[in-house]
């Protein structure tokens, strides 16, 4: 019976396909609707396109948010051990879209609003399990990634059927992990896996077919500019990093797409890969037509703690000495928050949004340069507090190397006009490994050691300004993100099991739940029926579960993959 | 100090003065605790000796319970694929002590109210999954079993280190050990299973303290036995028979006798491989705690063909019938009959059919408990000859189905309402005792069992049925969507709790059956719900987390095709 539903569905689609249609139905995802999505609804894996992760919805407000309770959950995976979530859902009239680390895709019916229905499961048969950070939208299509090999894969969204597949064999090592991102008529997404010694890169494909239209690598071949940031003699930028695994940003106004770039490899040993090795730790903004750069700007020239900057790059309209400005703002790994011109990266500010910072005396506010960056050096120095060397082989980092901010995203409020940053607060010590370059050795040039209990911070910062307003250190890290709403709530998930809502103003703790399992995915909220809800997948990666190596309480603490969703 | 504790309950034991010198510390869980649980506390699988897993507690009542809601979550296991829980919480002020399908105890500190910290896990090292039902309280030990191999495991409740484990493979590899152990007085009451697999089962006794084995009586009679005339074929089908105790029984301390319900025999489907009543299969046995003696039993199906084994528990009521205070035990059988007895001697008083559409039998004669059609004189039975495989006829509409009815998952007493609560399946079945038969169409949707398979043409539901155990009588019936493989719990509140191979946990009011409250946490469930406070405010629990046969009750469900499901503690509060 079921075999006779599909043979009837896949007829249907094929006769569609021959009429020249794309199945055009009320739900399609439009270009339009992706540049001004319906505030129910949540259709890229930031909501929009400026990155903001701002839900505009407050039926769920600083008045009520006190009464949130579980609506229902839904498990996900469940055929392996440690398996893990780092998706954010996407929400199309409420139906949900969701990924799990095996790259299943899920559809799940959210409309009746006590319970989630798997409407269908599309599963790539990965052999292992990948991080997987979600899926795009596009016409009819559901656009998610896989692994083994790396592909694209768009799966109708009525059917649950594959309708085309992207391979990536050719470079077979790169993970695809962040959410594809969809302009106009094309996919843009980027490669990951740059700390197994991958030369990472970002493509283009025609989103009707997922035919490649474009590919640039993120680290420049030699005589290609930028190559002469790599000095050695090590070919070292055969296997130079600059991972994209987190979904860029883009302004339909001026037709760029901006992303982040990952640490250079070998991550802790500079003297492996002497110079700036661009365009690691970098914003890049491209052309998404043709992959042409149209700008960048490093954040950690020559970077030896692993602060890779693909983090979210907020688009913002933001008013500098009156003027009113289109600015790209965005929460450094390396402790920095970085407000930077949107044309062209001219740095507006650059401020810590976090103490004890150690690795720099701080930030150019011109250039957004370290002021301790020197040019003339081969290998940085910085405040020669934390440079890893062979002389001096183990140095405290503050903050750690997984930052500070990571891929767990930052929002922003245009209510309030604030960055809610989501920050580790402690410091780690890191020693350098001369050797660690190889398949054998691994490729990360040294090893971390974690002295301190990680714990996080909520912090709400003014990106044009660079003024903390307010922060809240959490007794347990935030791996997860937050999520800014038009109830003036900001919510947050930590690796203890809590679910929680806080006041966008004074930060105040408002509403909490625990439910037990550590997160890596984001929060996202979506309306359906004239109801709102916060949905958040619990299933905490090992990178995660690794930070609560000095918290006691937690030693036996297990953990599931379930999306739970939360209504008044 | 609690090396200290330890001590001083043996030597207690040993000096043979145990309940006069049972040390009195405040948190171990003595005989005395074990008879008059604390209100607020859940100290053994169903809660009390008499099996009613009715809880007194009544602040979430028929009232308020619409404002129930998640308080907190722990998920348990999470090390591989497709584990599930089929274990009761225990709770003892505010700590809940739960067991997955590796074995692990996890004791959790629930006092907080809104969180679950793991305090610590006992890991037994199984190399494979295997069911596991909870664990039993006894001094300060927490009691718990494990397989491969089968074990017993005492661990000290405040450190969480292993004090004594003894294994009970006895000589049979394929024993599992699923059922929580009973506690009674200085021992422990356990019982084996894995009879499917062609084992002989047994009932044996602990000492509570060391752990040391102390009786063994198996549910087979071996040739010469008692019962033993009733396997009469030339296969030695005794040696593999099977008679599970795979649920944990109850005890009445006044007759000092503890009830266990047993097992299908084996082969399961085919009876003509072990002609004769295949005693003590599909019984309940009163034994003597001290000895495993045998007081009584009564045989519900002799000579099964259909898999109704009847270890689902067997509740110890007190009851007025016809003006006179009686003492009975009540059973709602796999076979789809509520059967209540006299305790002391198992003399039935009533056995009425709790659901409709029963086929095996034309009805129960209401003197002997023996189905009507039985007849003491044939070896294999034909019963209403018209679910009974035969060579001619080798495939037949069994209702219920294998699975019953009622099973594992257990019924509820009310002491307010004096009924019953029975979660019972309602599909029925195609079953063979043809094993090429089942073979060979697999294709079409025959299943394998032992002896035979079966096919399944009907969607799995479930009814909600509230029985008068005394009457028999069917006071309220609720036909639910989802199978409930979990069970039923009745409060103080008026509340009957259930939970639904959908991800529903619901609350019923526990005399019109109506749903008061429900949430869809989206994992079947294959464990019992219990309630429990601590701080003055009360919390219903569950563990979600099918096992592969309840959820393979999903194969006609088509919505939930694609359902995933997660092991995770679930505890609501208002």
């Amino acid at each position: 019976m079921m075999t006779r539903n599909s043979t009837r569905i896949l007829t249907a689609f094929g006769a569609a396909l021959l009429a020249g249609t794309s199945l055009a139905t009320a739900a399609d995802v439009t270009p339009q609707r992706l540049a001004n999505p319906e505030p129910h609804n949540w259709l890229m894996n930031h909501r929009t396109y400026d990155g903001q992760r701002f839900s505009p919805l407050d039926r769920i407000n600083k008045g009520n948010a006190k009464n949130l309770k579980l609506a229902y959950a839904v498990p996900l995976g469940g055929s392996a051990g440690n398996e893990f979530i780092q998706a954010t859902p996407l929400a199309d009239d409420g139906f949900l879209y969701i990924t799990d680390s095996w790259g299943v895709l899920y559809k799940i019916d959210a409309t009746s609003g006590d319970v989630g229905r798997i409407v269908w499961r599309m599963d790539p048969k990965q052999q292992k399990q990948q991080r997987n950070r979600g899926a795009a939208l596009w016409g009819n299509l559901v656009i998610t990634t896989a692994d083994g090999p790396p592909r694209i894969i768009a799966t109708n969204k009525e059917t649950g059927q594959v309708v085309w597949e992207s391979s990536f064999a050719d470079t077979p090592d790169a993970p695809i992990t962040s959410a594809p991102l969809a302009v106009k008529d094309k996919i843009i997404l980027g490669a990951a896996g740059g700390d197994q010694g991958v030369r990472d890169w970002m493509a283009g494909l025609d989103a009707a077919t997922g035919r490649r239209l474009w590919q640039k690598f993120t680290i420049p071949a030699p005589g290609e500019p930028g190559s002469e940031t790599w000095k050695g003699n090590n070919n070292a930028w055969q296997t130079g990093g600059g991972a994209i695994w987190v979904t860029g940003t883009y302004d339909p106004e001026t037709n760029q797409t901006f992303w982040g770039t990952g640490n250079p490899v070998p991550m802790y040993d500079p003297t492996y890969r002497p110079g700036d090795n661009l365009y690691t730790n970098s914003a890049i903004s491209y052309n998404p037509d043709t992959g042409a750069m149209n700008w960048f700007f490093q954040y950690t020239p020559g970077d030896m703690w692993d602060f890779d900057e693909v983090a979210t790059h907020i688009l913002i309209d933001g008013s500098v000495d009156g003027q009113s400005r289109k600015l790209i703002t965005h929460s450094a790994r390396n402790g920095f928050l970085y407000t930077m011109e949107r044309a062209n990266g001219v740095m507006v500010g650059a401020k810590p949004y976090m103490n004890n910072i150690n690795w720099t005396k701080g930030i150019d506010q011109k250039t957004g340069k370290p002021l301790d960056y020197d040019p003339t050096k081969d290998i940085q120095t910085y405040s020669t507090l934390a440079n890893q060397n062979p002389r001096e082989p183990t140095k405290k980092v503050c903050p750690g190397h997984a930052g500070g901010n990571n891929y767990w995203p930052s929002s922003y409020s245009p209510r309030t006009k604030l960055v809610y940053i989501p920050a580790l607060s402690n410091c780690e010590d890191i020693t350098i490994d001369t050797n660690k370059h190889s398949k054998d050795m691994g490729w990360n040039g040294g090893s971390f050691k974690i002295t301190e209990r990680y714990t996080s911070d909520l912090t709400a910062m003014d990106p044009v300004t660079g003024e903390v307003k307010k922060s809240v250190r959490l007794n347990y890290p935030n791996y997860s993100g937050t999520l800014v709403t038009g109830g003036g709530l900001a919510f947050i998930a930590l690796m203890d099991g809590t679910v929680a809502a806080y006041d966008d103003t004074t930060l105040e703790q408002l509403w909490k739940i625990n439910v037990g399992s550590g997160f890596t995915a984001p929060p996202m909220t979506f309306e359906v029926g004239g109801k709102q809800f916060v949905a958040v997948a619990s299933g905490p990666s090992a990178a995660g579960k690794s930070r609560l190596v000095n918290t006691p309480e937690l030693k036996d603490q297990r953990h599931a993959t379930v999306l739970y969703v939360f209504g008044l | 100090m609690t090396r200290e504790r330890n001590r001083s309950i043996r030597a207690a034991l040993l000096s043979g003065v145990v309940m006069a010198a049972w040390p009195t510390l405040a948190a171990e869980v003595t005989p005395q605790r074990l008879l008059n649980p604390e209100p607020q506390n859940w100290l053994m699988n169903h809660r009390t000796y008499d099996g009613q897993r009715f809880s007194p507690l009544e602040r979430i009542n028929k009232a308020n319970v619409k404002g129930l809601k998640l308080a907190y979550a722990v998920p348990i296991g999470g090390g591989a694929g497709d584990e599930y829980n089929e274990s009761t919480p225990l709770v003892e002020d505010g700590f809940l002590y739960v067991v997955d399908s590796w074995g692990v105890l996890y004791k959790i500190d629930g006092r907080s109210g809104d969180t679950g910290r793991i305090v610590w896990r006992m890991d037994p090292k199984q190399e494979r999954q295997a069911t596991n039902r909870g664990a039993t309280f006894w001094g300060n030990f927490v009691i718990s079993t494990a397989s491969y191999p089968a074990r017993i495991i005492a661990t000290d409740k405040e450190t969480g280190k292993v004090v004594w484990e003894t294994n009970v493979v006895n000589g049979q590899n394929g024993v599992r050990m699923t059922s929580a152990p009973l506690p009674i007085k200085d021992k422990l009451i356990v019982g084996a299973s894995g009879g499917d697999g062609g084992v002989r089962d047994w009932v044996a006794a602990l000492d509570g303290a060391t752990g040391r084995q102390l009786w063994l009586k198996y549910t087979i009679p071996a040739p010469g036995e008692p019962g033993s005339e009733t396997w009469k074929d030339n296969n030695n089908a005794w040696r593999t028979g099977g008679g599970a105790v795979w649920v944990t029984g109850t005890y009445d301390p006044a007759t000092n006798q503890t009830f266990w319900g047993t097992g299908n025999p084996v082969p399961m489907m085919d009876p003509y491989a072990r002609p004769g009543d295949n005693l003590y299969t599909n019984s309940v046995i009163s034994y003597e705690p001290e000895s495993g003696k045998m007081n009584w039993f009564f045989q519900y199906t002799p000579n099964d063909g259909w898999d109704y084994d009847e270890v689902g528990t067997h509740i110890l009521i007190d009851q007025t019938v016809a003006g006179q205070p009686r003492k009975l035990i009540t059973h709602s059988a796999r076979n789809g009959f509520t059967y209540t007895m006299e305790q002391a001697n198992g003399q039935i008083v009533v056995a009425k059919p709790y659901m409709d559409g029963i086929n095996w039998t034309k009805g129960i004669d209401q003197k002997t408990g023996k189905p009507l059609d039985y007849d003491p004189n044939r070896d294999v039975q034909v019963y209403s000859g018209v679910a009974n495989p035969t060579k001619d006829a080798p495939v037949k509409r069994l209702c219920p189905n294998r699975t019953g009815g009622n099973n594992f998952w257990p019924t509820s007493y009310s002491q307010k309402t004096k009924l019953m609560y029975i979660p019972a399946m309602t599909a029925c079945e195609d079953v063979t005792n043809d094993r090429e038969l089942a073979k060979s169409r697999k294709v079409e949707g025959w299943f394998e069992r032992s002896g035979g398979g079966y096919k399944a043409p009907e969607r799995y539901e479930s009814n909600l049925t509230a029985v008068d155990p005394v009457t028999g009588e069917v006071k309220k019936n609720l036909r639910l969507r989802y199978p409930n493989y979990s069970g039923t719990l009745v409060t103080g509140g008026g509340l009957v709790f259930i939970a639904l191979m959908d991800g529903t946990v619901s609350a019923h009011d526990d005399t019109t059956l109506d749903e008061l409250w429900k949430i869809n946490v989206g994992s079947g469930f294959a464990a019992p719900p219990m309630t429990f406070e601590v701080n003055g405010k009360q919390y219903v629990a569950i563990v979600s987390g099918p096992s592969g046969a309840a959820k393979s009750k999903l194969m006609n469900t088509p919505e939930l095709r694609d359902q995933r499901h997660s092991t995770v503690l679930y505890v609501f509060a208002l």
